[in-house]
């Protein structure tokens, strides 16, 4: 008997031949199906449900807990603890994961010139003959006063190239090095691209260089999600799994360039025409891209294995662009403050701001930055996953159908990211939601949910939603007649609970950076909030829950993705590329976990302000 | 008396720290046995902020703040019960895994032990087989408790059971193990003997690791 057996999966129609004793979820991956995963395949989170087709095996302790007997009669199971033993039929739920539209996030229009580091010459040359015997690279060479030499791809493709262009052609140039060769007139042709790579999301820019105007942008959810949800999850497959950090390095550098080809096919732009690349992202994703073993991050004292600023090729990264075209990898700061941040401080200007402003870019992690007159501290906080759904009862991704807006005054309204029918909700919702049965008194200042029996004084429609679920306390948001899954939506005691570790996290971090310089709230001029999270959430909502110090609503500025915009301007800027540098290093460190007074700090700010 | 004690109890729920203390004091002062006022209000007071935790209704600050209260009384205790021949339920050696470096889960653990009645050696932080070895032999421990917050350091759980195999004491200490990342099949993979989802669950492990009603 053969050891492989063949999973089918719809409505895709993807077929894929496995071996036996691997979960369903691994063969989704393997055909190049995105399932989501969120703990990255433990069976703990319940979310990577499939239905399977007539085939009927025992229930695993953790599907037992994660699936309602209903859905287990029905043929759903979990992908992750499903081990098929026979050829196999596979419905998937969610057909394919669809990433928000982080790229268009970008707010700021760049006003940017930089002088462009690439030049490119058309050049009309004399063709050989027995009295002109000079190779092909000299009579290119002799052309070009300022080349010294040709890449090595270039010679290889270079005698082609002058013989089926009759001569014309536009060569490429860095500093003294020609790095492509092109048929014809291409002079006007020269592009750019910054890419950021989230833990969640990846975002690309194209820039024509030049002018140093955006022509497009794009996202894409990051393939690796289906290794977990946060960077541990990751680093953890690499360990565990001999050949996982290649697969992660694939994996990463796959998502981008069909992000490129996406976003080159949708502007007509050929990726050959795109010259330089920079890359920012959290330390462990910019390891995963260069393939280097990022396991000690994630032991203490969490060291990267580089930090500086990464100059090479696209042929090395296997970044599908002009094989020979600049790739840079913006430095790292510290283990878990990665080139993301560095971008964001780039773009906020936080290093040369006169006054004293924190940028928060809240993602995975929450990375936060304050600038003053004495240079700029950073830490990084396990934010954790509670803002992108993850942990969550009812918590989602922000795609379609992910309420994102919540209002409560006596009775409860809110919106979802799409206009469409609620499906569950995202971190923004969560946050407003928390923000607003707080406001109504729903739950008390320590995040403690009333009952039904401890609120005769709520509205009978605000009472009537609370209610009891497994022994646990919930409020209900959208009832089962109102929404897309046929049942209540609502937020626990537990959802409530994550939040509060998750913005008590972010809050300490901001109070210790404050602490480290000896300032209060009141010294800030301004509190810049970066990452997809931070541009959606409502700043009301994240003043009242206690997320950020309590400023003035105006001084709250939401900067939309601030790493990517940060890449897009090392871009175009050489001289900013170099500032990139300069930050990385000067930037102040503080490692949270290592503080004692972190608990208390951490304490306090999970309650809720009076 | 009976008063006194149920105000003690209620002093460390609600978590008054300045109470319990005077409480404690009170009650002492009315020649009530140090271990009467730990079985009858500071162990009762944490099983109540126990149950409390575990449904949700109290989180880890609430917990935090009743066990300053517990500690408030139960400093004043120590000595006397020291003195005295009453035994602990248990020792206890705790602390993180190597590599790790998460102290908030393991404190709570380390304060419902204690609020249970267990002696509870608390090896902080960043703990290496070694040392957790030595303190068992020092302390002469019933149970080890370990925990990690990362999944990348969940493996020194394992690598700390091998050790201890290899150290001959495996059979001498029942092993738990807890953190957001570990589970009960985690547990069982490594072979240890329990494993609790939260630090109120963790206290009932432990009595039954024991056989302690």
């Amino acid at each position: 008997m053969s050891d492989e057996i063949e999973l089918r999966f719809e409505p895709e129609g993807k077929r894929i031949r496995i071996k036996k004793g691997r979960s369903v979820l691994e063969a989704a991956y393997e055909a190049g199906i995105l399932i989501d995963a969120p703990c990255g395949g433990k069976g703990l989170c319940g979310k990577c449900k499939v239905r399977i087709i007539d085939e009927l095996l025992p229930v695993s302790p953790a599907e037992e807990k994660l699936l309602t007997p209903e859905e287990i009669a029905n043929g759903i199971r979990l992908a992750c603890q499903f081990i098929p033993q026979n050829n196999l039929v596979v419905e998937l739920l969610e057909p394919v994961l669809e990433a928000i539209q982080k790229a268009e996030l970008e707010r700021m229009v760049v006003k940017l010139r930089g002088k462009c580091p690439i030049s490119k010459h058309f050049l009309s040359l004399p063709p050989p003959s027995l009295s002109d015997q000079r190779s092909d690279e000299e009579r290119l060479l002799s052309a070009l006063p300022k080349a010294k030499k040709l890449a090595p791809t270039v010679i290889s493709s270079l005698p082609n190239i002058l013989r089926e262009s009759d001569f014309n052609l536009t060569a490429v140039l860095v500093d003294d090095e020609v790095i492509a060769v092109e048929k014809g007139n291409t002079e006007d042709e020269i592009y750019g691209v910054a890419i950021d790579i989230g833990t969640t999301t990846l975002a690309a820019y194209l820039v024509h260089l030049p002018t140093g105007k955006k022509v497009a942008s794009d996202s894409r959810l990051n393939p690796q999600v289906v290794y977990g949800a946060d960077v541990i999850s990751r680093i953890r497959y690499t360990i565990d799994k001999e050949e996982g950090l290649e697969e992660m390095r694939k994996s990463v550098i796959e998502g981008v360039n069909n992000l490129l080809e996406d976003i080159c096919g949708f502007t007509g732009v050929c990726q050959d025409r795109i010259y330089q690349a920079t890359l920012v992202g959290n330390t462990c994703m910019t390891h995963f891209l260069m393939g280097v073993d990022a396991r000690h991050l994630a032991f203490s004292p969490y060291v990267p294995a580089f930090s500086r600023l990464i100059k090479t090729r696209a042929r090395t990264v296997q970044l599908k662009i002009c094989p020979e075209g600049r790739v840079y990898v913006l430095p790292n700061i510290a283990g878990f403050v990665g080139a993301d941040t560095a971008g964001v401080i780039l773009a906020t200007k936080l290093y040369r701001r006169k006054g004293k402003y924190i940028a928060i870019d809240i993602g995975t992690n929450g990375e936060i930055a304050l600038g003053s007159e004495e240079g700029i501290i950073v830490c990084s906080t396990a934010a954790g996953p509670a803002f992108e759904g993850a942990h969550i009862r009812f918590g989602m991704h922000a795609t379609k159908g992910a309420i994102n807006r919540v209002y409560i005054t006596d009775d409860v309204k809110l919106a979802t990211i799409d206009g469409g029918t609620p499906k569950g909700i995202c971190g923004s919702g969560l946050l407003d939601a928390v923000a607003e049965i707080y406001k109504v008194g729903i739950i008390d200042f320590t995040g403690r949910m009333l009952s039904y029996e401890e609120a005769p004084h709520l509205p009978s429609c605000l009472r009537g939603r609370l209610k009891t679920v497994d022994g646990e306390r919930c409020f209900i948001l959208v009832r089962g007649n109102e929404n897309a899954i046929n049942r209540d939506i609502f937020i626990t005691q537990k959802d409530v609970r994550e939040l509060q570790l998750a913005k008590g996290a972010i809050r300490a971090g901001i109070e210790i950076l404050l602490k480290e310089r000896g300032l209060s709230k009141d010294d800030l001029d301004g509190i810049f909030l970066a990452g997809a999270f931070g541009n959606y959430i409502r700043r009301e909502s994240a003043l009242r829950i206690g997320l950020l110090p309590s400023l003035p609503i105006d001084k709250i500025y939401p900067v939309g993705n601030a790493a990517g915009r940060g890449a897009m301007m090392a871009l175009i800027s050489p001289r900013l590329l170099k500032r990139a540098e300069e930050i990385a290093r000067n930037c102040q460190y503080i490692e949270l976990s290592a503080l004692p007074e972190f608990t208390n700090y951490f304490m306090d700010a999970m309650y809720f302000p009076l | 008396m009976t008063e006194l004690l149920n105000a003690l109890k209620e002093a460390v729920i609600v978590g008054n720290a300045t109470a319990a203390r005077e409480l404690t004091e009170k009650a002492l002062a009315e020649n009530t046995p140090a271990k009467t006022i730990l079985d009858e209000a500071l162990i009762p007071g944490m099983l109540v902020v126990g149950e409390k935790f575990k449904n949700n209704e109290y989180y880890v600050p609430e917990v935090l703040i009743a066990a300053r209260a517990m500690y408030a009384a139960l400093d004043l205790l120590r000595p006397i019960l020291s003195k005295s021949d009453v035994e602990p339920k248990g020792t206890v050696v705790i602390g993180t895994v190597k590599g790790d470096l998460h102290d908030i889960g393991k404190n709570l653990v380390r304060m419902m032990l204690e609020g249970g009645g267990f002696r509870v050696i608390d090896l902080g932080v960043d703990v290496s087989p070694e040392k957790f070895i030595e303190a068992i032999k020092e302390n002469n421990a019933q149970i080890l408790a370990m925990s990690a917050l990362l999944t990348t350091t969940m493996p020194s759980m394992k690598i700390t059971i091998d050790v201890l195999k290899e150290a001959g004491l495996r059979e001498k200490v029942k092993v738990m193990v807890g953190g957001a990342p570990v589970t009960q099949q985690w547990a069982d993979e490594i072979g240890a003997d329990g494993y609790a989802p939260d630090a109120a669950s963790a206290v009932d492990k432990a009595k039954e690791l024991l056989s302690i009603n």
